[in-house]
């Protein structure tokens, strides 16, 4: 029966098909390869650029400081340090005008923000909204593409972005369960009590995951509530926000 | 009559042998798809998750590290030193010292500063009588708790180890394979994360570090195997991994967590019963009997797998070595599958019984042997000069391309994702071991496993057999120890 089916023609050909098969496989897995590697160089590339440019950009805001007393002095000094200033600024804003750079610029600035502090950090926030970058995050978060939306949102709370709570908002009722997660987590980090007591009307339980962030965040930012927004929160019908309710009058954060 | 029967026969054993090829293909295909799903969404996923939080929270689930030992000591020590370096708050290391004859609890005892504790058990998992139980004065080294038990086996260490952690979880890990820092954070995830569903065990992708860089417990530079059996080993754990465990972890149908590292809800494992120290397949034993009690007390429940590299460890590098391996890994299968043999399509046990239990007993269990009757089968038809050779030949092509390309898909899955194997030299390599592999590994594997089944049958064999290891980046002579029948592996 099988037998009368094949004959030498068909498995010729069904070799040959085979054959095709795998060198466009093969092919297909080399194009992957390669144009990961083009495009990680110049990643790179552009990552090493903004990196150099931001960090001129930081320092150069450091040493106005000490500009300033030396203009006081000297009166001339800090006409140069200005111009720098201006054409450093330039060429980021060259770099955030690029749609494909752009986003290798948000990242840098992301990781720059979340590494320093005190007036390196603030500079690095000023440079984010100047440039509009937050544009970029919020454009993710009003996407349709889930994945897009957590990006969007994690974006916009590690920038501390407090503008970006509205429209973080409407994603607390988000149909996928992680672009709920990653909101609520958003809204405590930006909006902190405030926060809180907006994830206290939602009557869906956290998952652990969430719990434990809200409260680290809460921690971090040494947040005290107040024995009205406690109520509010022990009055949730959520159980874990009545939870952590309890946690948060019971060890810590109630002023 | 004679003729008929003849008949019967042949045409039993020519559509029996196909039709079961075509069934494997299309499963694999199937695991494949489900793989490429799960994979993409877990990446997508977790692009953008910040660890920091939960690293540093105290409320974070406490972990208990298990590490069996069994004549460890050239390398116990550095050992430890790199799983007290793990990136979580909330953990502690207990290092189960299974009866080792050589030096291995007095170098720990020196480099840890430890001292005979009072600890007290909190279960009663069955195991060998305990000697001591050591602590360290030092401070730095609070985490760390050593076991000294008389020789049991793993099982029986980690039923030690069980019993003495106060944790909610516990990590059993073999002592000498190097776990990525960010292991316990990434694996303890699923746990906080699921809803709905209890979470009673997550497994971390295990890769082989034959030949990579290793520097105190660390990973330095992933390099492939020059060696071509840890190579081909390679390629197995990668297609193993991202095309086979990640779709049964979609399919929520993981019947093993590798034994090399996983972590387990304690309470779940001390309900079930611990380790089963009389098998040689204790990993996938206990991850059927703890889904086995999930479902009697009608519990919803999950096991999970990881697509991240979070464990390295080394493969067999001589064919005596892997053979011994894959024996042993055969019989485990075999034990594991015959004492729960009511699974096999149990609809009470859903995906379980239905898909899992019959995947790994037609598949796993029964295709070597399946296999080895197709060999015997064509050997005596090509004696007799009745093989159809155009029909041969378009079956091995079939087969033998099938076989490639599931490869290749591997790797390609590989490229898309976490792209450990990264100079374009490696991949070339890759993709040619996929071609040979079929060839020159594959009967390899069918062998061992034929053997572990007739050492399981007829010879009724119960032991671990011998196990040699070269250790990480150490010469071979200096660094080679050895295993007794019942250690530690």
């Amino acid at each position: 029966m099988i037998e009368e089916v094949f004959d030498d023609v068909l498995l010729l050909r069904t070799i040959y098909v085979l054959v095709g098969f795998a060198v466009l496989f093969l092919l297909f897995i080399f194009y992957v390869r390669f144009s990961y590697v083009r495009e990680r160089r110049w990643r790179r590339s552009v990552r090493s650029l903004c990196q150099q440019l931001l960090a001129r950009y930081v320092n150069l805001h450091e040493e106005e400081e000490i500009a300033a007393v030396r203009k006081r002095i000297k009166k001339v000094a800090n006409l140069h340090e200005e111009e720098e200033i201006a054409a450093v600024r330039k060429r980021i804003k060259k770099v955030a005008n690029s749609p494909e750079k752009r986003q290798i610029l948000l990242e840098e600035v992301i990781e720059l923000y979340n590494n320093f502090n005190g007036v390196a950090s603030d500079r690095v926030k000023k440079l984010y909204k100047e440039m509009r970058l937050y544009e970029l995050s919020v454009r993710k978060v009003e996407s349709f593409i889930w994945h897009e939306n957590i990006e969007g949102i994690v974006e916009l709370s590690l920038m501390n972005y407090g503008k970006g709570v509205k429209y973080i908002r409407p994603l607390l009722l988000h149909s996928n369960r992680e672009v709920r997660r990653k909101a609520k987590i958003a809204i405590v980090e930006l909006n902190k009590i405030e926060g809180l007591r907006e994830l206290a009307e939602l009557p869906e339980e956290m998952s652990d995951w969430t719990y434990l962030s809200i409260l680290s965040i809460l921690k971090r930012s040494h947040s005290k509530i107040n024995t009205t927004d406690l109520q509010v929160l022990k009055e949730s019908e959520s159980q874990s926000i009545r939870s952590l309710a309890g946690h948060l009058e019971k060890y810590m954060l109630v002023s | 009559m004679e003729h008929d029967i003849y008949i019967t026969i042949t045409h039993f054993l020519n559509y029996g042998i196909f039709f079961y090829s075509v069934s494997i293909i299309f499963a694999y295909l199937f695991l494949a798809v489900n793989s490429v799903l799960i994979i993409r969404h877990y990446l997508r996923r977790n692009k953008t998750v910040y660890y920091d939080d939960i690293l540093r929270s105290p409320l974070a689930p406490r972990i208990s590290i298990l590490a069996p030992a069994f004549n460890e000591g050239r390398s116990i020590v550095e050992n430890i030193r790199s799983l007290l370096s793990l990136h979580y708050n909330n953990y502690e290391i207990i290092i189960i010292n299974d009866g080792s004859k050589d030096d291995s609890i007095e170098r720990m005892v020196t480099a840890y500063d430890l001292y005979p504790s009072h600890d007290v058990m909190c279960s009663d998992l069955p195991h060998k009588p305990i000697k001591n139980i050591y602590r360290s004065h030092n401070p730095a080294f609070k985490k760390l708790i050593v076991i000294d038990k008389e020789n049991g086996g793993k099982s029986d260490a980690l039923n030690a180890g069980i019993n003495l952690s106060r944790a909610d979880l516990v990590a059993c890990v073999d002592v000498d394979c190097v776990i990525e820092d960010d292991a316990l954070l990434r694996m303890v995830k699923p746990f906080l994360e699921v809803r709905g569903h209890k979470m009673i065990a997550t497994g971390g992708v295990v890769r082989i570090a034959n030949d990579c860089v290793v520097q105190q417990g660390r990973i330095l530079e992933v390099k492939l195997p020059k060696k071509a059996l840890p190579l081909f080993q390679t390629l197995e754990y990668i297609r193993a991994f991202l095309l086979g465990r990640m779709a049964w972890s979609r399919l929520n149908g993981l019947l093993i967590i590798s034994g090399a590292f996983g972590l387990f809800d304690r309470k779940v494992v001390v309900e079930a019963g611990g380790y089963d120290t009389k098998t040689v397949g204790e990993d996938m034993e206990l991850v059927v009997r703890m889904r086995k009690l999930m479902h009697k007390q009608k519990i919803r429940y999950k096991v999970e797998y990881i697509p991240d590299p979070l464990c390295w460890t080394e493969a067999p590098e001589s064919v005596n070595m892997l053979v011994k391996q894959r024996n042993r890994w055969t019989r485990g299968t075999i034990e594991t599958l015959r004492s729960h043999k009511d699974m096999f399509f149990n609809p009470r046990y859903g995906v379980l019984g239905m898909l899992s239990y019959p995947f790994w007993f037609f598949y796993e269990w029964l295709a070597p042997i399946i296999e080895f009757t197709g060999l015997v089968y064509f050997g005596v038809l090509a004696w007799l000069g009745w093989i159809n050779w155009p029909h041969f030949w378009l079956l091995v092509a079939l087969v033998y391309s099938f076989s490639v390309m599931y490869s290749w898909l591997a790797i390609l899955m590989e490229e898309t994702t976490f792209r450990e194997y990264d100079k374009t030299g490696y991949l070339v390599k890759l993709l040619l071991v996929a071609m040979v592999e079929p060839l020159f590994y594959h009967p390899i594997t069918v062998y061992a496993a034929i053997q572990g089944n007739i050492d399981k049958f007829i010879r009724r064999k119960k032991t671990w057999g011998t196990q040699q290891r070269k250790g990480f980046n150490q010469p071979e002579e200096a660094a080679t120890r050895q295993s007794n029948s019942a250690g530690a592996g």
